[in-house]
């Protein structure tokens, strides 16, 4: 009788090892504007739209293969951990079709204030004057549902060093908007 | 300028264009239906993953009940045993032990 009972504990156990599959149109329409302004602070449009996609097919095929686990954390911030990966990725491949070895001084757009995609081009180009972890920090303040706790929380790093971080890049950016303006 | 909700606002002042940025309905869409598609496709890898994890798990439940089984046998059969023995003894030793004592 205890051995039936055991057996059933365990079975219902492993059954419910599984995570119940999220409806993916609403996880799209919830995190790919957000991924896509992540990936916009690096990336022209056109790339980081398809950078979107790779990251939202790679969450698919993660949570089928039951990595994304709940009680962690959301969904959004699962996404966001590949989409950081991804972008990496990209950046590299990028780097490695470079032929000149400073490019970004090649790159400074010329800005038209009235034009938005003048305007974010040239703060993408601003943001790839910073250094790595200011950038990953400030693309990480492009989602408004971001506070320092959350950031420091995701970094792994005292909250009091992501300040600093932040606002060292935000001094940065501001002088290199003012310049090239 | 830092703000209550752990924010900065000249931060987000200086990130207003990425802020606004959005994208347009057809690549909503194309995600959408790229992510569906992957869906469909995983759908025959996770159905075998979940026929494999079936037959695990009914191994599993086998080899439990065999080993439970065996498990209750021996336990029975040396409770039956022992019942027995201290049946046998206790006829001897009160009958004629006391009978003994009588005489």
């Amino acid at each position: 009788m205890k051995f039936c009972a055991t057996l059933t504990v365990f079975a219902t156990n492993v059954l419910l090892m599984g995570e119940i599959e999220p409806g993916w149109t609403i996880v799209v329409e919830d995190v790919g504007p957000d991924l896509y302004r992540f990936f916009l602070g690096s990336f022209p449009a056109h790339a980081a739209a398809d950078l979107v996609q790779e990251t939202l097919i790679r969450l698919v095929q993660k949570h089928r293969d039951g990595e994304f686990d709940s009680s962690k954390g959301a969904i959004k911030n699962y996404a966001f951990g590949i989409a950081k990966f991804v972008r990496l990725e990209a950046l590299k491949k990028k780097s490695n079709f470079d032929l000149v070895e400073d490019e970004t001084q090649l790159d400074v757009p010329s800005v038209d204030n009235t034009n938005h995609a003048d305007l974010v081009a040239h703060l993408r180009w601003a943001i790839s004057q910073l250094k790595p972890i200011e950038q990953e920090l400030i693309l990480q303040m492009i989602d408004e549902e971001s506070s320092f706790e959350t950031i420091a929380e995701k970094f792994n790093m005292p909250v009091g060093t992501v300040k600093s971080h932040i606002h060292r890049a935000k001094e940065k950016l501001r002088q290199i908007m003012e310049v090239k303006t | 300028m830092k703000n209550n909700d752990g924010r900065d606002n000249e931060l987000d002042q200086l990130l207003k264009p990425l802020k606004s940025a959005s994208p347009n309905d057809l690549q909503m869409q194309k995600w959408k239906s790229a992510v569906q598609m992957n869906n469909r496709k995983s759908g025959k890898v996770y159905a075998t993953s979940r026929t494999k994890w079936a037959f695990q798990l009914v191994a599993a439940m086998f080899v439990g009940i065999v080993i439970g089984a065996v498990a209750f046998k021996s336990n029975n059969s040396s409770i039956l045993q022992s019942h027995i023995v201290a049946q046998i003894s206790l006829d001897d030793a009160t009958f004629e032990r006391s009978h003994d004592n009588l005489d």
